[in-house]
C-alpha cells in the first residue's frame, strides 16, 4: 500500500488522540518501518491493520468504526491534494463511476507496481451499486470514502451495505440511494 | 510516556522517514537517468529506421515510377515525395513546384481538367472523396508521357476532410500498349466487318446467278429428256440447291456471328411444329424409301414460348442430314419433356428434340468436330460432302442463343440421334386453334347500292400489293381498275363513276391523303365515293388526319380478306348499320408471315398465288440490289425510294422486321443522316431480304414447279 495511506492514518491518529498516543500506539505496535513512511514508498497493508488494532486497544474504540472514520477524513484530505480529479465534475454520480477508469487506471500508469482496489458502479432506477473487491480487508475504509465523497458533494443520500454488519471484509456491495 | 520522549520518537521517525525519501528518491532519479537513456537510444532508432524507411519507399517510388503527394487543408501545406518532383522533370533538391511550373509540363488539352481538380480541391467538402484522372506531361526530355493520378480526401473522425493525398504513377508504357492494343481490335474489328461485308455481298453475287440457274431448271425440269440428260439435269439442280443452301447458311453464320440475330420469342404449338417438319420431309424420305415418324411425349405442354422459327430451323437440318445420310430404314423425330430438370417456377420447361436415323452413322473422332464451323462428313460410298459443314454449327449456335445445347450420339453403322435441348416456358394462354375453318369460309359476294357488282378503284404504287387487293377484290365480285398513284386516282376518277376507292396512303407523286383531298374538293359525281385508305402506319393522330382529309375509314396493311370484305360492305351499304373499323390487329413478328400468304391462297387460283410469290420475291430482292448500289454510289433518293418499297411489301406481308428496317433507313435518308452512320442497319435490311426472299423460295416450292425466279 502507498506511504501516502499511512502518513495520513498517522495524522488522523495524532489529530484525534495526540502525539504521544501515536507514539505508545507505534511503539507497542512494533512495526517492521518503524512508523516511518514517506508518501512514494510502499509497505505492507498488515502495518496499517496492526496499527488500527493497537489503537482500537489503547483508545479503547470499535477497529471498524476506526477505519470508517478514517475513510470518512481521508476523502477530503486526498480531494485537496488531487484537485485535477474534480475538474468538470458536479456530481458525486459522475465521480463514482469515474473512480475506476479516471483515478484508479492513473495510480496503475503512475506506480505500476500499485494494486488498487477493483470499485465497479451500476446504475439502477436512480440507486448506484457500487461493487468493491480488494486483497485488503479495507471494506470500511471504502465506505467512509464513500461517505466523505457523498459529503464533498453536499448530498444527503442513504448508504446501504452488504454484508450489513461490515468488519475487516475484503468485499462488499453498496447501495447508494438518492433522494 | 512523556511528552519529551514522545517528541523525540516522533523526531526521530520524521528523520528515518526522510532519510528513506533521500533514498527513494536517488533510486528514483537513477531509474530516471537509465529510463531517459534508453530512451534517447531508442529515438536514435527510430529516427534510423524512419530514415531507412523513408529511403526505401523513395526507391520504391522510384521503381514503380510512383510519386505521392499529401495536402494538409488545416494548414495549406503540401508536401510532395521526390519521386512526384521527378516525375514531372524536377529536380526535388532545386526546384519549386507550384502551379506555374504545373502549367509548363502539363499537356494544353489536360490542363482544364487539372485546374478543375485544384479549384474544386480549395473546398474538400465538394470534393469527390476518390478521384483518377489520366494526363499528359511534355517531359524535359522531350518525349510525351502519361501520368495517372488516384487521389483521396482524408477525414477525421468528425467526418472532416482533414487531407488531399495523392498518388502519381506514370503510365507511358501501359499507354503505349493499350493504343497498339486498341488499333489491333480496331484492325480486327474492321477485318471482321469486312469479312461479314465481303460474305454478304458474294452470297448476294452468288445467290442472283444461282437464282437465274434455279429458274432456267425448273423450266426444263418437265422437258424430255433421255436417261442419261435427265442424270446429268439431276446433277446440276440438286448441286444447284445445295449452292443455295450453303449462300443462305453462310450468310445465317455471319448474323448469329455479328449478334445481329435476335430471339422472337412467342407463344407456338410445339406438337404441331413437330407433326409439321415431320410433313414437310416425309415426300424426300419417300423418294428414298425411308419411313418418317414423329413419337411425342404426352407430359409435353402443347403450348410453350420460343422462337419457333429458329427451333424449325434447327430441326429441319437435323432432318435433311438424316435423309441425306441414311439410305435404309427410318428417320424418327422425338420431343420429350425433361423432368429431371427442376426449376423453381413451373412455367419454365426443359424439352429435348432429337432426330435419329438408321444411317451410316457418326465415328467418336468425328462426332467431336462435328459442330464446329465449316466442318464435314465424309461419305466415302458416296464421295459426297455434307455441304459447306455450316449446318450444325449454325444449329449449335442458335441453341446456344436460346441457352440450350445441341450435341449427338452415334454408332458408325447403326445411325444417329441428334438431338437439341431448350428452356422454354410453358404457354398460359392456348394458341388460337388453326383458323382454317374461318379460312375456307367464302365470304358472300359485295353488291353496291343498285344490287349490282361493285367497280372499284384501286391507288397502290407496289405491284405485289396490287395483285394481294385485285385478287381479293375479284374474288368479293368486284370490278377492279388499278392506278399507280393519288395523282392518276385523281384524273380517273373525272372520268369513270365508281363505287368505292381503296386508297394506298403512301404513294409516290401524290400520296393518298392528297388525292382524298382533291377528291372532295370537286364538284363532279365522284366527290362524295367512299374512300377507304389502307396504311402501315396505325398512329392514332395520323389516322385522325386522314380521315380530315375525307377518307372515310382506314384499314390496316396486310390487307385481311374478312376486314377489307367487312369494311367495303359497309361502305357500298351505307345504311346499315356496320360497325367502324379504324386500327385492326396488328401484324405477326415473324419473318416469313405465312397466314397473310395462306389467306391469299384461298382467295387465289393456284397461278396467281405462284406469281404473287414470285412477284414478291422479285420485288424483295431487286428493292434490296437497288439499295445495296445506291447506298455505294451515295444516292440517297434512290435508297430512300428502294426503302420505301421495302417498306411497303413488309407492311403488306406481314414482315415486321424488314417494315421496321425500311423505314428506319428511309427516315435516315429523309433526314439527311450520313450512310455511314445507318450502314449497320442497311447491312441487317439487306440480310433481312435475303432471308425472306430465301424463305420465300422455301415456301413456294411445294406450290407448283414453275418457278421462274
Amino acid at each position: 500500500m502507498k506511504g501516502i495511506i499511512f502518513s495520513e492514518l498517522l495524522d488522523f491518529v495524532e489529530r484525534h488522540a495526540g502525539n504521544r498516543k501515536l507514539e505508545e500506539i507505534l511503539e507497542q505496535a512494533d512495526l517492521e518501518s518503524g512508523g516511518a513512511y514517506t508518501s512514494v514508498g510502499n509497505y505492507p497493508h498488515q502495518e496499517a491493520i496492526t496499527i488500527v488494532s493497537k489503537a482500537s486497544e489503547l483508545l479503547g474504540l470499535d477497529a471498524p468504526e476506526l477505519m470508517r472514520g478514517f475513510g470518512l477524513e481521508l476523502f477530503d484530505k486526498l480531494a485537496i491534494r488531487h484537485p485535477e480529479f474534480f475538474v468538470g465534475i458536479n456530481d458525486y454520480k459522475t465521480f463514482l463511476k469515474g473512480i475506476q477508469t479516471h483515478i484508479h487506471d492513473e495510480v496503475k500508469k503512475l506506480y505500476p507496481d500499485s494494486m488498487p482496489p477493483s470499485f465497479t458502479v451500476e446504475e439502477e432506477k436512480g440507486n448506484l451499486i457500487i461493487t468493491y473487491t480488494s486483497h485488503r480487508p479495507m471494506a470500511m475504509v471504502a465506505l467512509g470514502l464513500l461517505e466523505g465523497c457523498v459529503k464533498h458533494f453536499g448530498v444527503p443520500v442513504t448508504i446501504q451495505s452488504q454484508p450489513e454488519s461490515l468488519t475487516l471484509d475484503s468485499q462488499a456491495r453498496f447501495l447508494v440511494m438518492g433522494d | 510516556m512523556q511528552e519529551v520522549e514522545a517528541l523525540k520518537r516522533r523526531i526521530e521517525r520524521e528523520k528515518r522517514a526522510r532519510l528513506e525519501s533521500e533514498r527513494l528518491l536517488e533510486h528514483k532519479s537513477r531509474e530516471l537517468f537509465e529510463a531517459n537513456k534508453k530512451l534517447s537510444g531508442f529515438a536514435a532508432k527510430l529516427s534510423e529506421e524512419y530514415r531507412q524507411t523513408s529511403l526505401e519507399l523513395l526507391a520504391a517510388q522510384k521503381i514503380a515510377l510512383l510519386g505521392s503527394m499529401v495536402h494538409d487543408i488545416k494548414t495549406g501545406k503540401t508536401t510532395f515525395s521526390d519521386s512526384f518532383y521527378i516525375l514531372f522533370g524536377l529536380d526535388p533538391a532545386h526546384d519549386v513546384l507550384n502551379i506555374s511550373k504545373l502549367v509548363d509540363v502539363i499537356h494544353p488539352e489536360d490542363w482544364t481538367k487539372i485546374e478543375q481538380l485544384i479549384n474544386k480541391a480549395k473546398n474538400p467538402s465538394e470534393l469527390d472523396p476518390h478521384y483518377h484522372m489520366e494526363f499528359r506531361i511534355n517531359s524535359a526530355d522531350g518525349y510525351q508521357r502519361w501520368l495517372d493520378a488516384h487521389g483521396e480526401v482524408a477525414f477525421n473522425t468528425e467526418n472532416k476532410p482533414i487531407q488531399l493525398i495523392a498518388t502519381l504513377q506514370d503510365i507511358t508504357e501501359r499507354k503505349k500498349i493499350e493504343h497498339a492494343l486498341i488499333k489491333a481490335r480496331d484492325a480486327a474489328e474492321e477485318a471482321y466487318r469486312t469479312k461479314s461485308r465481303f460474305l454478304a455481298a458474294m452470297s448476294h453475287e452468288i445467290r442472283t446467278p444461282l437464282n437465274g440457274v434455279l429458274g432456267a431448271l425448273q423450266l426444263i425440269v418437265d422437258s424430255d429428256m433421255d436417261k442419261e440428260q435427265r442424270n446429268h439435269f439431276d446433277i446440276a439442280l440438286s448441286s444447284a440447291e445445295c449452292l443455295h443452301r450453303v449462300t443462305n447458311d453462310i450468310i445465317d453464320l455471319s448474323r448469329l456471328e455479328t449478334g445481329r440475330l435476335e430471339l422472337e420469342l412467342a407463344p407456338f404449338d410445339i406438337i404441331s411444329l413437330v407433326q409439321e417438319i415431320s410433313e414437310f420431309w416425309s415426300p424426300m424420305a419417300n423418294d428414298k424409301g425411308l419411313s418418317m415418324k414423329t413419337i411425342i411425349d404426352r407430359g409435353l405442354p402443347r403450348n410453350v414460348i420460343g422462337d419457333s422459327s429458329r427451333i424449325r430451323q434447327i430441326l429441319n437440318n437435323y432432318v435433311y442430314n438424316a435423309i441425306k445420310f441414311t439410305d435404309h430404314g427410318s428417320i424418327l423425330i422425338s420431343a420429350n419433356l425433361d423432368d429431371t430438370v427442376k426449376s423453381r417456377n413451373d412455367d419454365d420447361i426443359t424439352v429435348d428434340l432429337e432426330v435419329q436415323d438408321t444411317g451410316i452413322g457418326i465415328s467418336k473422332e468425328n462426332q467431336e468436330h462435328l459442330f464446329k464451323d465449316f466442318s464435314q462428313v465424309h461419305d466415302s460410298k458416296k464421295n459426297l460432302l455434307s455441304g459447306a459443314g455450316l449446318g450444325l454449327a449454325i444449329a449449335r449456335e442458335l441453341a446456344q442463343r436460346m441457352a440450350g445445347s445441341v450435341g449427338v450420339r452415334s454408332t458408325p453403322g447403326a445411325g444417329s440421334n441428334f438431338w437439341v435441348r431448350l428452356p422454354l416456358k410453358a404457354s398460359k394462354t392456348a394458341i388460337l386453334a388453326d383458323d382454317s375453318i374461318q379460312k375456307h369460309n367464302r365470304l358472300p359476294p359485295l353488291l353496291n347500292a343498285f344490287g349490282k357488282s361493285p367497280r372499284v378503284l384501286l391507288a397502290e404504287d407496289v405491284i405485289a400489293n396490287q395483285t394481294i387487293a385485285k385478287a381479293m377484290l375479284s374474288r368479293f365480285g368486284c370490278r377492279v381498275e388499278v392506278v399507280d398513284n393519288g395523282l392518276e386516282a385523281v384524273n380517273a376518277l373525272k372520268s369513270t363513276i365508281y363505287d368505292v376507292v381503296l386508297m394506298d396512303v403512301a404513294m409516290p407523286l401524290m400520296n393518298g391523303v392528297e388525292a382524298s383531298r382533291q377528291i372532295r374538293g370537286t364538284s363532279g359525281e365522284n366527290a362524295g365515293v367512299p374512300i377507304i385508305g389502307q396504311t402501315a402506319y396505325a398512329l392514332e393522330e395520323e389516322i385522325s388526319s386522314f380521315l380530315e382529309a375525307g377518307m372515310n375509314e382506314v384499314i390496316n396493311k396486310p390487307l385481311k380478306r374478312d376486314i377489307l370484305h367487312r369494311t367495303l360492305s359497309a361502305a357500298l351499304q351505307p345504311d346499315k348499320d356496320a360497325t367502324p373499323i379504324k386500327i385492326l390487329d396488328s401484324t405477326s413478328d415473324t419473318d416469313l408471315d405465312e397466314t397473310v400468304l395462306d389467306e391469299l391462297k384461298d382467295s387465289l387460283a393456284p397461278d396467281q398465288i405462284c406469281n404473287l410469290v414470285d412477284q414478291l420475291i422479285i420485288d424483295v430482292e431487286a428493292n434490296a440490289k437497288l439499295g445495296t448500289t445506291s447506298a455505294e454510289k451515295d444516292e440517297i433518293d434512290k435508297l430512300a425510294s428502294a426503302s420505301h418499297a421495302l417498306k411497303g411489301l413488309g407492311a403488306s406481308f406481314g414482315n415486321s422486321a424488314l417494315e421496321k428496317l425500311a423505314d428506319d433507313i428511309q427516315q435516315a435518308c429523309q433526314q439527311g443522316d450520313s450512310l455511314k452512320a445507318t450502314s449497320m442497319t442497311l447491312s441487317s435490311l439487306m440480310d433481312v431480304c435475303k432471308n425472306y426472299a430465301s424463305d420465300l423460295r422455301i415456301y413456294r416450292r411445294p406450290l407448283g414447279k414453275n418457278i421462274d425466279v
